[in-house]
């Protein structure tokens, strides 16, 4: 089961292009997208959820046509949106047991069972006699992922999750996907480096609507290998850097700025050579200065 | 932020929202429409429509219409943040209460005062500029009109509205609540007005009542003329300042109230503090197993739906019980047990038996409806919505649940919602008859039929429109507005001029309901609208279905695209078979109502009248003969609902000149076939269409000569009309009256539009309605009160018995049905009706006369006091008036609802007046006893006397029929029962009415014939005695009991008065029928000092004075030095009367001084309201004892 994306556009009434003619094959395990925010990634994620359509282009998993055969795939759909509310005043069992009834868990002994299997998975067993509308931001996530994770989903689609969590919550989500991702399409959308280098087996960047690099985290970094370089500058001293060389992040660290460059060979004697990071890969993508179509990367690992 | 930015932001954000700008459009279209619908009613009354009484009326009324923009705001302006998820920013911004709340309301009340100020001017620009308008409908331009109505009427009361509106939704922290509310405001004036005022006559009452003082100025309406009105000046006195005090400290006291218990850190606050700080550290720990969900059956199949739609519809049917706009229900099914007993009262608030056909129709009010349509109109947006307002659509979107799922579950939930309301509405009406001990047995089947077929249809019809609207228009709040917008156009079509039921959704012809008839036909008919609007109501949800939201997609192209794609064969079927039946249906309606039978609109109706009057007018007053003979075969088959009737007219000419031409008017109702004369006649002019044929004698007809006139008329009922059913002919209860079926010789005049706006509208001569007491040329048309000879046999079904005017000569059976023979011994007025129906008999007889009382089985309940009526009333009039002219008397009863009618030895009662109560009355009179000698009167007073049709004539016929039933009840009841019933009687004076008016003399309507007339002539009988007042009718009565030319007037009852009366009363005459004359007596002090031996001297300060209004208003004071009584009492309730005699009064201040043999208590000046006096409360007072006075002791 893979989920196969071609050519996909998507332009807004108010003439935002969203997405250019997006081509992607995702296999199963968790996928991450990564993107500056309003890249296109919700309109990409809507369209997987079947909440938004394309102008053209056509989406598969597997058998299924995603905009055709809508109601197929939501047999077997799970989705996180970026933001959501609940209604106020339903207590989260009765709500978890009101969308069980909608995934088609008709039988009372089954929901129940598969009610307290997730309330108890995504740690909300002790409130579920607790209204929906007094939840915080972590526990309102956690009963999404309950609600998409009702009808054992062969595709997950997660947009921007980890916002609002706090660290250990965040931890305790991502592992959560990535056991799903063991069985399933997960796909994670995030402008955070880290949820993706951290568990994606796949990803893609993207930005202003265009995938600019499709690859495995790991062998993307290695690509870039000797081609950083690491540089502690004065502050004041930035701009003309900028002006010579091709900065792509600066950081700030102690009292000075870490900033790294991209260069094909060492740019001068105050640099010194790193071990490329997916953050790298990513910041040197989006200057425009590492790129490869998703085709030309597929067919160097695929053989 | 402070106050200011609170109050600005306000003010724009709301001017930025296109609903805003919506409910503003729709306020100013209704305010339109409502002007619109003014003009005739101004014109008419020559007033202007710029005039400040009729701007400050269009201005609190228009008012109402804001409530709707108010509600808007004000739930919005309070609720938004929750919805919007600001709150937590607002919140925890240092906002103080008061900053926020006040801002807002500050803003929403400003905004909305701006938008309300501006309507009604707008408005009348808009009328002013219309074609229909003319210039003389607008009065000068005066800017005050409008600046005092903004004043006294927009300010205060959006002010009220919006500090009540405010307050509920901050109790009840529910949008609903809002609209619930400005529903709430909105019945109170219209129940203020109508109501309390309207039908209970409590003015005073319904002022205070009403925040939008409406009731004010429509009471001021009533009671001043056109000139008034034009000028009247309204100011901040009196009952409008009470008004505005009472109701600014109500909403006052509630707001501060629903302030003080807002708090301003959201609803969930407390909860949320509990749970804000999740404990991490036990959430990595607790963390043991790997996902791993117990995996379970999932279904998608046929069952799995039906179970989906089980649980869904109850889910949503719950949710709805548990909020607040529920509470209506119940409230209306308070208030409608408090008010049945009151609304199920007959007429002159005579109490009436709750028959479950009674209790149910007032069921049926429209107010109900409104609010059921309300209800219906808002769960829907609610349940649409839902997921959406908790932004967790994304969430259960992509739910692999159905379309079809959603929706039914939806439409099953808002129907068990509306068979709740019908359950709480029938039980209310079952405990109502339990409540006023209506003993008969509980009628489940009709209840249930009425409260779950009958009316749940129509709620039924509105579910999927409410539900495809909203899913269509995809705005909340433009939705909530569009399906009160159909709702309205589906109850008042005509407002469109559209009247065809097949282009009113949800119509039909209307259901009749009846004790004795049952539903009669309408039953079928209504099935079939019912199932062709059935098909539309599915083509509705089919839309519903197709174009569900289930996307964040935007954009028409998107939806479409989505319906595109939902658009599956099944649906394409479903469609398909729809269409075949709003077709298959709708066409067999047309069948029925526009091609089997003839489909008549108002317009057409009025352009037939025109044609009519255009063609034959000229033959108005052509010499015809006269009708002096009937003789009648009728065949009635009650259960095919047909008829025939063969009959003979003998015709003879009473007037100077031959007549070669004779014109028949043909009935509309039914099939008039060929007419044969007994002598040589030629067809020359037959117009079906406006029913008008013409004959022309070969020979033609001498003065002093006959001739007979053969004809046959059928009637067949056939399918069913757009509007309600013929009722003439019942499965038991036909009713037939001649003058709608049978054919009448002449011109009809009374077939020509007789509105002066109308007449005008049609380009046709204006001419009074009814022809000038001084016509002399009208005394002499007979039609419609020729006195004939009358001869019928009657077959009908075998176990009905069938009813005519004359002697019952001869009873047979044959084939299977049962004939009667009726044969009147002396000659009849030419009006009387032909009954069958399964009657009971009750049987009496007073001297000669039979009496009998045809009736319901059931409805046996006044009887013996109809009978006793009966009785008292010939021996009464008989001994003053003139012997009855008929060996029988019976009285009849039909189905349904209508007025009592006298016919020649017949008169027919509505079953309505068959189930009064009057033992149940607390006022203690018998108000039956005295409608059947009112009745009864009527034999004499039109059928013995029959005036000519000119002004004047109901003073003959109705006020000569109450004064004499007045002298039936005083001999049967006693004088203090007649005093009760006067009273009753009177309250048409009291309630707000405009002194204008014609003299009695001319008398026309209701007011003058039905409460003046009988007033003046109990006055006379007071002043003059029974005796000589009797006796002057009854010499009038002999002058013309032969019913020849010319025909009596008013001028000619006014003669036989005067010459009965000494001259020293001839000005009373004057002042009670040539004039219309007001008394104004007021007693200022009284007091009384006790003499030796026991005896009192009271004395009375009377002022006094005496004015003649014209039919314009224009006030004229005579001079007066009358006769009025002068009365004193021995006790406060004004019972015991210790003194009671006529006095010269002359006008202004005087000091009336009499002995009394008792301690006075009470003493006064015309005590008992002969005079008429529009302000009866200070005629007498209570008497002070001593000498108090300051003024010096009378000599």
């Amino acid at each position: 089961m893979e989920l196969n994306i071609r050519s996909i556009s998507k332009t807004y009434s108010n003439g935002v292009h969203a997405l250019k003619n997006v081509s992607l094959t995702i296999p199963q395990g968790m996928y991450g997208l990564l993107g500056p925010n309003g890249a296109g990634k919700s309109s990409l994620m809507r369209i997987l959820a079947t909440l938004q359509e394309p102008d053209e282009g056509e989406i598969h998993l597997g058998e299924i046509d995603i905009i055709r055969q809508k109601d197929e795939l939501r047999k077997t759909l799970g989705y996180l949106p970026q933001e959501f509310g609940l209604l106020r005043n339903v207590r989260a069992e009765e709500l978890l047991n009101h969308f069980a009834v909608l995934e088609g868990i008709t039988q009372r002994k089954a929901r129940r069972e598969v009610v307290e299997a997730l309330l108890r998975q995504t740690n909300l067993w002790d409130k579920r006699k607790q209204k929906v509308g007094g939840f915080s931001g972590g526990m309102r996530q956690r009963f999404g992922v309950a609600v998409a994770l009702l009808g054992n989903p062969q595709l997950m689609i997660v947009d921007e999750p980890t916002a609002g969590l706090d660290p250990a919550e965040r931890v305790r989500f991502l592992n959560l996907l990535s056991e799903l991702g063991e069985n399933s399409v997960v796909i994670l959308s995030t402008h955070i480096v880290e949820d993706v280098s951290e568990l994606c087996t796949r990803m893609a960047i993207i930005k202003r609507g265009e995938i600019l690099l499709e690859a495995q985290p790991l062998s993307a970094a290695r690509e870039l290998k000797g081609r950083i370089w690491r540089r502690v500058v004065e502050k004041s001293m930035l701009s003309e850097l900028e002006r010579e060389n091709s900065v792509i992040s600066t950081k700030l660290l102690g009292g000075g700025t870490v900033v790294h460059v991209y260069s094909e060979g060492k740019p001068g004697k105050e640099y010194e050579s790193v071990e490329p990071d997916l953050e790298d890969v990513y910041f040197s993508t989006m200057a425009g200065l590492h790129h490869r179509t998703s085709e030309q990367q597929w067919q160097e690992v695929e053989p | 932020m402070n106050f200011w930015e609170i109050y600005r932001f306000e003010v724009t954000y709301q001017l930025r929202r296109a609903s805003t700008w919506i409910y503003f459009t729709t306020v100013l279209g209704l305010t339109f429409l409502w002007i619109t619908g003014f003009i005739d009613n101004a014109r008419s009354g020559e007033i202007h429509l710029n005039s400040p009484l009729i701007i400050a009326g269009i201005t609190a009324f228009s008012n109402l219409f804001g409530l709707l923009i108010i509600a808007a705001l004000a739930s919005d302006a309070i609720l938004r943040d929750n919805q919007a998820r600001m709150d937590q920013l607002l919140y925890t911004t240092p906002l103080s209460k008061i900053t926020c709340l006040g801002g807002r309301f500050l803003g929403t009340f400003s905004l909305v005062s701006v938008l309300m100020l501006v309507v009604v001017p707008l408005g009348l620009v808009v009328v002013s500029i219309m074609p229909a308008v003319e210039s003389n409908d607008f009065g000068p331009f005066r800017p005050m009109a409008y600046i005092g109505s903004s004043l006294l009427f927009t300010l205060p009361y959006m002010f009220i509205a919006t500090m009540l509106l405010y307050s509920m939704v901050l109790l009840g922290r529910n949008a609903m609540l809002s609209y619930m509310g400005g529903v709430l405001l909105f019945l109170c004036t219209v129940f203020s007005t109508n109501v309390v005022g309207g039908i209970w006559s409590q003015w005073e009452l319904g002022k205070l009542l009403d925040p939008s003082g409406f009731t004010i100025l429509k009471e001021l309406r009533l009671s001043l003329t056109a000139s008034e009105m034009n000028e009247q000046v309204i100011e901040l006195e009196g009952s409008l300042l009470t008004n505005r005090l009472l109701w600014l400290s109500i909403s006052g006291i509630l707001f501060t109230l629903a302030y003080l218990r807002f708090g301003l850190s959201g609803p969930t606050a407390g909860k949320r503090r509990k749970t804000v700080v999740p404990d991490s550290t036990t959430l990595v720990r607790e963390r043991k197993a790997p996902v791993c969900l117990p995996s379970v059956p999932r279904a998608f199949g046929f069952k799995a739906r039906v179970q989906q739609i089980l649980y869904l519809t109850f889910y949503s049917f719950r949710e709805m019980a548990a909020s607040h706009g529920w509470l209506v229900v119940p409230a209306m099914a308070v208030i409608l047990f408090l008010m049945l007993p009151e609304l199920l009262e007959g007429p002159l608030g005579v109490p009436a038996l709750p028959t479950t056909g009674r209790v149910i129709g007032h069921f049926d009010h429209f107010v109900i409806g409104m609010i059921v349509a309300m209800l219906i109109t808002l769960y829907a947006g609610q349940l649409v919505w839902r997921e959406r307002e908790a932004r967790m659509n994304e969430i259960a979107d992509i739910l692999p649940v159905s379309n079809g799922v959603q929706l039914i579950s939806k439409l099953l939930a808002l129907t068990l919602m509306v068979f709740a309301v019908q359950v709480v509405l029938m039980v209310t009406a079952i405990s109502t008859q339990a409540w006023m001990g209506y003993s008969e047995l509980l009628e489940t089947g009709l209840y249930l039929k009425v409260f779950f077929c009958i009316q749940l249809v129509d709620y039924l019809l509105l579910i999927p429109v409410a539900l495809a609207v909203h899913v269509l228009v995809n705005q909340k709040y433009v939705g909530h507005l569009l399906i009160l917008l159909f709702y309205s156009y589906t109850i008042l079509p005509e407002m469109l001029g559209i009247e065809h039921n097949l282009l009113i959704y949800g119509s039909d012809p209307g259901l009749t309901y009846s004790e004795m008839s049952g539903f009669n036909l309408s039953i079928a008919p209504w099935f079939w609208f019912k199932l062709y609007w059935a098909g539309w109501a599915l083509l509705f949800i089919l839309m519903a279905k197709l174009f569900w939201v289930r996307s964040v997609e935007p954009g028409l192209k998107w939806r479409v695209k989505g319906a595109q794609l939902n658009l599956t064969v099944p649906n394409i079927i479903g469609a398909e078979v729809i269409m075949i039946l709003i077709c298959a249906s709708g066409t067999f309606i047309f069948y029925n109502t526009n091609v089997l039978n003839e489909f008549r609109t108002a317009g057409k109706g009025n352009e037939r009248r025109v044609e009519y009057e255009q063609r034959f007018g000229k033959y108005r007053g052509a010499p015809q003969p006269q009708l002096t003979a009937t003789s009648l075969h009728v065949e009635i088959y009650p259960e095919l609902r047909g008829a025939v009737i063969h009959g003979v007219f003998r015709l003879e000419n009473k007037t100077s000149v031959e007549i070669d031409t004779i014109h028949l008017a043909i009935a509309s109702e039914v099939i008039t076939g060929v007419v044969d004369f007994s002598r040589q006649a030629q067809l020359i002019i037959a117009d079906e269409k406006l029913g008008h044929r013409i004959y022309r004698l070969e020979k033609a007809l001498q003065p002093g000569d006959s001739l007979r006139l053969s004809f046959e008329v059928s009637y067949q009922s056939q399918g069913f009309r757009n509007r309600g059913i013929n009722p003439d002919i019942a499965g038991n209860g036909t009713y037939i009256r001649n003058i709608d079926w049978l054919p009448a010789i002449g011109y009809q005049p009374n077939r020509e539009l007789n509105k002066a706006e109308e007449r005008k509208a049609y380009g046709l001569a204006l001419r009074s309605a009814v022809r000038s007491l001084y016509d002399k040329e009208a005394r002499k048309d007979h039609s419609g009160r020729e006195r004939i000879h009358f001869e019928a046999t009657i077959g009908t079904d075998a176990d009905q018995v069938a009813l005519a005017p004359g002697a019952l000569r001869q009873v047979w059976g044959e084939k299977g049905r049962h004939y009667f023979h009726y044969k009147t011994d002396s000659a009849i007025r030419n009006s009387y009706p032909i009954l069958s129906a399964d009657y009971a008999v009750h049987e009496t007889r007073w001297k000669g006369v039979e009496i009998q009382i045809f009736y319901h089985p059931r409805h046996n309940q006044n009887l013996e006091r109809m009978a006793q009526s009966l009785q008292a009333s010939l021996a009464y009039y008989s001994k003053y008036f003139g012997p009855y002219p008929h060996r029988h008397l019976r009285l009849v009863q039909y189905p349904g609802e209508g007025s009592l009618t006298s016919f020649p030895g017949l008169i027919t009662y509505p079953e309505e007046f068959a189930l009064l109560q009057p033992e149940e009355d607390p006022r203690n009179i018998d108000i039956p006893f005295a409608v059947v000698a009112h009745e009864v009167a009527h034999q004499w007073w039109g059928n013995q006397l029959i005036p000519a049709y000119v002004e004047g004539a109901p003073l003959i016929t109705e006020s000569l029929a109450w004064y004499s039933a007045l002298g039936v009840v005083q001999e049967t009841y006693g004088v203090e029962h007649l005093r009760r019933f006067l009273d009753v009687m009177r309250e048409a004076y009291l309630t707000p009415r405009s002194k204008a008016n014609l003299p009695l003399l001319r008398a026309t309507d209701p007011f003058l014939a039905y409460r003046k007339g009988p007033f003046a002539m109990y006055a006379l009988r007071e002043y003059f005695g029974e005796n000589q007042v009797n006796m002057a009718l009854q010499h009038l009565l002999r002058e013309y009991s032969l019913g020849e030319s010319p025909l009596p007037t008013s001028l000619d009852l006014y003669r036989q008065l005067q010459s009965a009366m000494p001259d020293s009363l001839n000005y009373l005459l004057r002042d009670l029928f040539e004039l219309n004359t007001y008394w104004e007596l007021k007693t200022e002090q009284v007091w009384a000092e006790p003499l030796e031996e026991g005896e009192w001297r009271v004395t009375l300060e009377v002022l006094a004075r005496k004015v003649a209004v014209d039919s314009l208003g224009a006030e004229t004071e005579l001079p007066m030095n009358d006769f009025i009584e002068i009365a004193v009492f021995a006790d406060e309730a004004s019972k015991k009367t210790i003194y009671q005699r006529k006095h010269r009064i002359h006008s202004g201040n005087q000091r009336i001084t009499v002995l009394v043999p008792l301690e006075p208590k009470r003493a006064g000046v015309d005590p008992r309201g002969l005079l008429i006096d529009t302000k009866m409360t200070d005629n007498s007072k209570k008497v002070a004892v001593g000498g108090v006075r300051t003024q010096p002791k009378p000599n």
